[in-house]
C-alpha cells in the first residue's frame, strides 16, 4: 500500500509511480504544424519505413508526391510505398524510385508514366498488385504494417477529426484512408482547412492522428471529381448495358430487397439506368448499393429505389454531396466493403455485381490490369472482391476495342479468376459459365442470346484477324495478388521491341 | 415478308460505325453517302461502303446506301461502287419525278452488267423531299418494277413548304396521306421521315404512333436508340396477337374445308379481317400456315 | 495507277487511319506504319496494303499509314481512297478491289 498523490491508500503498482497524474493531456492545437517539414520533425522519419496513402483524390491527387519529395529531401532511402491507388498524378515518382527513395510499391492501381517505367523494368522489387479487400486484409492483419499514414483530407478539426465531406475539396467517402488512419504506427493528416472542434462524422478520428499540416491544396478539383458522372451515349455501350440489365433480370434477381454493385465506366454505369427501369417496372426496391457510388445511384437512393448507399469512394461531387445529406448514404471502410479476413464484408451480401474488362479469356478469367500490349495501366480494384461475393458476376466488354479483341484465349494477366463470374456480356452475345447451366437455361429460355465463349472469340477474329502474342523478357516487374493474399499472376516485362 | 420498320442511318465516312451498324437490330442498315459526308469525302465514303458492303457480315439485315443525286458530281459513281459492293438496295435523294427513278434505273441496270450481278437484283427506294415529288408520288411509286419503297424526307419539304415541323407534324399530315396511298396503289412500303430529336422518347413515339396510324411501314432513324421504341410501336399486343391467330387458324380452317365462308365465334369473317390478321402476324414475325 | 501526287485519305479518329500515299516514281513501294495495333498486327496490315496497292496496279508509291485501331476493310479503303486522289483517277476499278 501507499498513498498516492490525492491521499489515498491504494495498492502499490508494480514498478510504478503512484505520486502523480498524467496531466499529458493534448492542449488544444498541439497537433497542427505550420509545414509538412515540423510535422516530419515530431514524428520522426527513417530509411526503410512503409508509408500509406488514399486515392480519394484520384488524377487530382498532390499529397504523395509531396510528402514522398519531402522525405527524399531529408536523405530518406528505400522507403516501402503503400498507396490505396497511383495514378497518372505520380509520374514524379519515377525520379524518386531511380535516386532510392522509394524501393517497393503495394498499389491496387498503376497507371500513365510510372506504369510505364515500372513495366519496362523501373524498380528491381516488382509491384505488389493488391485487390481494395486484399489491402484491407493486409493492413488489418499486419502483414503489410504501415508506419506512417499519410493522409489528404479536405478538413479536418485541431485534434484530427475529419472526414471527406467537408471543405472546398470534399472528396466524399475517405473508405480507405479509413483502414490506414486504424493501423499505422503514425497519422499525419494534410489538410486543406482547419474547421472548429468537434468536426463530425469522424472519418479520421483524433484517436488515431498524430500530426496535422495545413497545406494550400491537398488536390486539384478538376482532377478529383466531375459534378456527376456522365451517362455514357455510346449506342454500343448502351447496348451491352441493356442486354446485361436483361440477363440480371432475366436471372431472377431484381426482386423486392436485392442488392446491387455497378462500377463507374460506360456499359458498367449505364446498367443502372436500365435497372432502374426494370424496377420501375416490376414495382421493387434494391436494399442497398455498395462500392462506388455515382450520382446515378444518388438519384436512385433519392428516388427512393435503393435503401442504402454504402460508400467506399464517391465518385463524382454528387456523392459526395449526397453523403454529407443523405442518412441513408454511408460511408464504409475498406474492410467492411470487402476484407475477405475478418468476420464478414459488404461484398459477400452483394446480389449482383457488373464488371468491366479489360481482357477476358476462354475460362473466363480477367484481365484489368495490363493493356493489350503487356503493359501495366489498370487497377485491381475492388474486381476479385466483388466477383467473389456476388451471387451474380456479370463482366460487360465490347467485343472488339479498336482493332483489339476483348476476348482471347489467354489473358495476358489474370487479376479475377473465370470461377467467380457467371455472366459475360458483350455487343454480340452473353456466354454464361460452363458452372452454372441453370443460369444459362434460364437466361436461354429468356431469348437472350447466348453464346459460348469461343464463339465470341472467333466473331472477334473474324473482325480483326488473331493477334501476335505479345513478348515478354523473363524479368517480373508486377506480381498481382488475389483477395486472400496468394500471388494469382506475374507481370513480365514485354520485350522492348514490343514498345 | 421482309420487314422495314426500322432503317438505320449510318453516316458513310464513319468506319467504326459501319462495322456493325445492324447489331442495334434495325431491319435495314442506311449507309449515308448524301448529307452525312461533306463534298470533300464522298469519295473516300465511297470507299469505305465499298468495302463494308464486301467485307462484313450483317446478319442477313437489309444493306441499302443512300446514294447523291445524279444530278451531283458523285451520283454515277456512287452507284457503280454500291452495286459492285453487293447492296441490297440504293436510296434515291429528293426524288421529283419519275424521271429520276429512270435515271437511276438505267445506271443500276448498266452496273449491273459491269458487275456481273443479275438483273434487277438491286431494290430501288425513292425518297420524296419536295412537293413536286409529293403530287407526283403516285406515278413515282409505280415508275419502275424495281422499286420496293418510297420515303417521305420532312426536312427539305417542310423548306419546300415555307413552313417548320411542328410537334403534331400538321404540316405533313397531307404529304404523308398521298405518300402512302402512292406506295399502297403502287404496292410497295411507305417509309416515314427521321425525328431528329435523338434524346426526345416522347415525341418520337407520338411520330412513330401517328405514322405507323397512317399506314407507314416503318420509319428511318438517326439513332439505335429509337429502334427499340419503333418496335413497340409495331409490335401487336398479345391481344391482337391472340386474335389474329385465331383468324388465321378460321381462315385456314374454312379453306381445308372448302367453304368460302369464313366464321369465328359465329360471327363472319371478312377477307379485309383475315388480311390484317395476317399483317399482324407478320410483324410478330410469325410462320403462318 | 501512277501516283503523281502526294494525297492523304482518313482520320485519327479511333477505328479509322490516315493514309498518306507520295509519288516514289522508279524507287518500287515503300511503307511505314504507326499506330496501337502495329506491334500485334503490323504484318497483317503491311500484307493487306500491299495486296490492295498491287491489284491497283501501284507499282510505285511512298506510303505511311497512321492506323488508329482500324480493321482491314477500313486499312483498305482508306489506302483505294488515297491512291485514287493521288493518281487523280475518279472512275475506280471497282472490279480489281474486290
Amino acid at each position: 500500500m501507499i498513498v498516492n498523490a490525492v491521499g489515498r491508500a491504494v495498492p502499490a503498482p508494480e514498478g510504478g509511480s503512484a505520486g502523480v497524474f498524467s496531466r499529458a493531456s493534448e492542449r488544444a492545437g498541439s497537433k497542427v504544424y505550420d509545414s509538412l517539414e515540423r510535422a516530419l520533425d515530431a514524428v520522426g522519419v527513417e530509411s526503410g519505413m512503409t508509408v500509406s496513402f488514399h486515392h480519394h483524390f484520384r488524377e487530382g491527387d498532390l499529397v504523395v508526391n509531396a510528402v514522398v519529395d519531402a522525405l527524399a529531401r531529408r536523405g530518406v532511402r528505400d522507403l516501402v510505398l503503400a498507396p490505396s491507388s497511383l495514378t497518372t498524378a505520380h509520374a514524379p515518382l519515377i525520379d524518386r524510385v531511380k535516386d532510392g527513395t522509394i524501393r517497393s510499391i503495394r498499389t491496387s492501381g498503376l497507371r500513365g508514366p510510372l506504369a510505364d517505367a515500372i513495366s519496362a523494368g523501373l524498380m528491381d522489387e516488382p509491384v505488389l498488385i493488391h485487390s481494395h479487400g486484399g489491402r484491407a486484409r493486409a493492413i488489418d492483419s499486419g502483414e503489410i504494417k504501415v508506419d506512417m499514414a499519410f493522409l489528404g483530407v479536405p478538413a479536418c478539426d485541431e485534434r484530427g477529426n475529419a472526414n471527406g465531406t467537408a471543405g472546398r475539396s470534399a472528396c466524399g467517402s475517405l473508405g480507405y484512408a479509413m483502414v490506414d488512419a486504424r493501423n499505422a504506427a503514425k497519422v499525419v493528416l494534410l489538410t486543406e482547412e482547419i474547421l472548429p472542434y468537434p468536426l463530425g462524422p469522424a472519418s479520421i478520428r483524433q484517436d488515431q492522428v498524430d500530426a496535422i499540416v495545413r497545406v494550400d491544396s491537398v488536390g486539384d478539383p478538376a482532377g478529383i471529381g466531375k459534378g456527376a458522372t456522365r451517362m455514357t451515349r455510346d449506342p454500343r455501350e448502351l447496348l451491352i448495358a441493356s442486354s446485361a440489365a436483361r440477363a440480371i433480370r432475366a436471372a431472377g434477381v431484381v426482386r423486392e430487397g436485392y442488392s446491387l454493385q455497378t462500377g463507374s465506366g460506360g456499359a458498367s454505369l449505364a446498367v443502372v439506368r436500365f435497372l432502374r427501369e426494370a424496377m420501375l417496372e416490376l414495382g421493387v426496391k434494391a436494399s442497398f448499393a455498395l462500392g462506388g457510388i455515382t450520382s446515378q445511384l444518388v438519384r436512385l437512393h433519392e428516388e427512393g429505389l435503393v435503401g442504402a448507399l454504402l460508400d467506399t469512394q464517391s465518385f463524382d461531387l454528387d456523392a459526395a454531396r449526397s453523403l454529407a445529406a443523405n442518412p441513408g448514404h454511408r460511408e464504409i471502410d475498406a474492410s467492411y466493403y470487402a476484407n475477405p479476413a475478418r468476420k464478414g464484408c459488404a461484398v459477400d451480401a452483394l446480389d449482383v455485381v457488373v464488371l468491366s474488362a479489360m481482357e477476358v479469356d476462354l475460362d473466363l478469367n480477367v484481365n484489368v490490369i495490363t493493356g493489350s500490349d503487356g503493359v501495366i495501366r489498370g487497377a485491381s480494384g475492388g474486381h476479385c472482391d466483388t466477383a467473389a461475393g456476388a451471387a451474380l458476376t456479370v463482366v460487360v466488354t465490347p467485343l472488339i476495342r479498336g482493332r483489339i479483341p476483348s476476348i482471347l484465349d489467354r489473358v495476358t494477366t489474370v487479376v479475377t479468376p473465370g470461377e467467380s463470374v457467371d455472366l459475360l456480356v458483350t455487343d454480340r452475345g452473353i456466354a454464361v459459365n460452363p458452372r452454372r447451366p441453370e443460369l444459362r437455361e434460364t437466361l436461354e429460355k429468356a431469348g437472350l442470346p447466348i453464346r459460348e465463349v469461343a464463339w465470341l472469340k472467333r466473331l472477334a477474329e473474324s473482325y480483326t484477324g488473331a493477334p501476335r502474342p505479345v513478348e515478354f523478357d523473363d524479368r517480373i516487374v508486377g506480381l498481382v495478388e488475389y483477395r486472400d493474399g496468394t500471388i494469382i499472376d506475374a507481370i513480365r516485362r514485354p520485350r522492348a521491341s514490343a514498345l | 415478308m421482309r420487314l422495314r420498320r426500322s432503317m438505320l442511318f449510318v453516316p458513310g465516312n464513319a468506319p467504326a460505325m459501319l462495322r456493325d451498324a445492324h447489331i442495334y437490330g434495325p431491319d435495314s442498315v442506311m449507309f449515308d453517302l448524301e448529307d452525312a459526308v461533306s463534298p470533300r469525302e464522298k469519295d473516300a465514303a465511297r470507299h469505305l461502303v465499298f468495302r463494308a458492303l464486301k467485307d462484313y457480315d450483317y446478319a442477313g439485315v437489309e444493306r441499302i446506301v443512300r446514294i447523291n443525286g445524279l444530278d451531283s458530281p458523285y451520283g454515277l459513281e456512287d452507284v457503280q461502287a454500291v452495286v459492285a459492293g453487293g447492296a441490297d438496295a440504293i436510296r434515291l435523294p429528293k426524288t421529283d419525278s419519275p424521271e429520276d427513278v429512270l435515271a437511276v434505273e438505267k445506271a443500276v441496270e448498266a452496273a449491273e452488267r459491269r458487275f456481273g450481278r443479275p438483273s434487277g437484283s438491286v431494290g430501288l427506294i425513292a425518297a420524296i423531299e419536295s412537293a413536286r415529288g409529293i403530287l407526283s408520288a403516285r406515278e413515282i411509286a409505280s415508275s419502275s418494277p424495281r422499286l420496293v419503297a418510297i420515303a417521305i424526307g420532312a426536312e427539305d419539304f417542310v423548306t419546300d413548304m415555307h413552313t417548320t415541323r411542328s410537334a403534331d407534324g400538321v404540316e405533313l399530315l397531307a404529304a404523308r396521306g398521298m405518300l402512302v396511298m402512292a406506295a399502297r396503289a403502287a404496292g410497295i412500303m411507305a417509309i416515314d421521315t427521321v425525328f431528329t430529336g435523338v434524346d426526345d422518347e416522347e415525341g418520337f413515339l407520338r411520330e412513330a404512333r401517328l405514322a405507323k396510324q397512317l399506314g407507314f411501314d416503318g420509319k428511318s432513324v438517326i439513332h439505335p436508340s429509337q429502334i427499340a421504341l419503333l418496335l413497340s410501336v409495331y409490335s401487336p399486343s398479345e391481344a391482337e396477337l391472340v386474335k389474329a391467330r385465331r383468324v388465321i387458324a378460321a381462315a385456314a380452317d374454312a379453306e381445308a374445308k372448302g367453304s368460302g365462308v369464313v366464321s369465328l365465334d359465329g360471327k363472319m369473317i371478312d377477307k379485309p379481317i383475315v388480311e390484317r390478321a395476317r399483317r399482324v402476324l407478320a410483324l410478330a414475325g410469325e410462320d403462318q400456315p | 495507277m501512277i501516283i503523281e501526287n502526294e494525297a492523304s485519305a482518313g482520320t485519327a479518329e479511333s477505328g479509322d487511319a490516315r493514309v498518306t500515299v507520295r509519288p516514289n516514281k522508279g524507287g518500287g513501294l515503300s511503307l511505314e506504319l504507326r499506330g496501337p495495333s502495329a506491334t500485334r498486327y503490323g504484318e497483317d496490315i503491311k500484307a493487306v496494303a500491299i495486296a490492295t496497292l498491287s491489284s491497283l496496279g501501284v507499282l510505285d508509291a511512298d506510303v505511311s499509314i497512321e492506323e488508329k485501331g482500324a480493321l482491314d476493310a477500313t486499312i483498305r479503303a482508306r489506302l483505294s481512297a488515297a491512291v485514287g486522289r493521288a493518281a487523280g483517277v475518279v472512275d475506280i476499278p471497282w472490279e480489281v478491289l474486290a
